[in-house]
């Protein structure tokens, strides 16, 4: 599901159905843009596709966005706010999804960027499958672990 | 030089007229036959255009997963949406084409899913199950039968149209 007027309604009606969150990371730079530009387009394509095949138990948060180079500690606390506010709003299971190798934590679930620009469509689509497909192998072996 | 010679009279000019306007009248009835007659896009009752999905000599009696796009237009733009179907042939020899959309929650449900239900289609989500033929597993959480694919065959293409209910389609 979305976050839209649409997705949430029904979200309301099935709340203890949908119990993943999924969080893409967006980051923003001012120096070499081009790469963090194509990290965060590359995790939304992933994000929306992985939510498109789960939707009835995974529920797409808007991004979380920062500045690449906001200080670290702080950052870490910001996202470790959000992730409980969700948890504490009945999500069981939180996955952020990362393009950007920073990030080393647990329950991230990292997509390398593919240099996508010069690939044409249909070699594109399968690569991108594959990191779709291999991320929901990682939901579908977290969600029969805990159960 | 007279300039009598060069007057259209009465009949030429109405002449001229008629044929003229006539003439595009004409066009304008013909030119959407012969583009039917052309087109080589299938539609649907509702005008819907039906897509290309696979080549009939493609489709065996094991249910396989063919994606596709559909154009969608919403308020504001129009987009391509990525769609799927998962299509075999029954026993009878006719295809099925079944929505793989989970009617619990919406998933998308995979053939041969989960080991322990061999040939039945499972929904990764909440453990949601479907025969062959769609029709959900009763003590599982859906409630109806996958829905089904309109489907037309033109040499030896498969198309698709729109996914209905059971009992509709
Ligand atoms: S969405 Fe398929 S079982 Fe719930």
């Amino acid at each position: 599901m979305k976050w839209t007027v649409k997705d949430v309604d029904a979200y309301m009606q099935a709340k203890e159905y949908v119990d993943t969150a999924l969080v893409p990371l967006v980051p923003l730079a001012c120096a070499n843009v081009k790469a963090f530009a194509e990290m965060g387009e590359h995790v939304l394509l992933i994000a929306n596709e992985i939510e498109r095949q789960f939707k009835g138990r995974v529920m797409l948060i808007p991004p979380f966005t920062y500045w690449v180079d906001e200080e670290k500690n702080a950052l870490r606390e910001r996202l470790h706010r959000w992730k409980e506010k969700l948890g504490q709003n009945g999500f069981r299971h939180i996955f952020c999804l990362t393009a950007h190798a920073d990030w080393t934590e647990d329950g991230f679930v990292y997509l390398p960027p593919l240099p996508l620009e010069h690939v044409d469509d249909h070699y594109k689509q399968k690569l991108v499958s594959k990191q779709v497909e291999q991320a929901m192998e990682t939901f579908i072996s977290k969600w029969t672990e805990k159960n | 030089m007279s300039e009598k010679k060069h007057r259209v009279s009465r009949r030429q000019f109405l002449n001229y007229t008629l044929t003229g306007v006539g003439g595009f009248m004409a066009a304008g009835i013909l030119s959407p036959m012969v583009r039917f007659a052309l087109d080589p896009i299938l539609k649907d009752e509702t005008g819907q255009e039906m897509v290309a999905v696979a080549q009939v000599k493609d489709i065996t009696n094991e249910p396989q997963r063919f994606d596709f796009k559909v154009k969608v237009k919403d308020a504001w733009y129009e987009s391509e949406e990525p769609k799927s179907a998962w299509v075999y042939k029954d026993e009878k020899g006719e295809i099925v084409a079944l929505s793989p959309i989970c009617k619990h929650l919406g998933c998308t449900v995979n053939w041969n899913g989960d080991k322990a239900n061999p040939n039945r289609f499972f929904c990764p989500c909440h453990y949601g199950l479907y025969e062959k033929d769609g029709t959900n597993v009763p003590g599982t959480p859906p409630i109806a039968p996958l829905d089904r694919y309109e489907y037309k065959v033109k040499d030896g293409t498969l198309y698709l149209g729109k996914a209905k209910p059971r009992g509709e389609a």
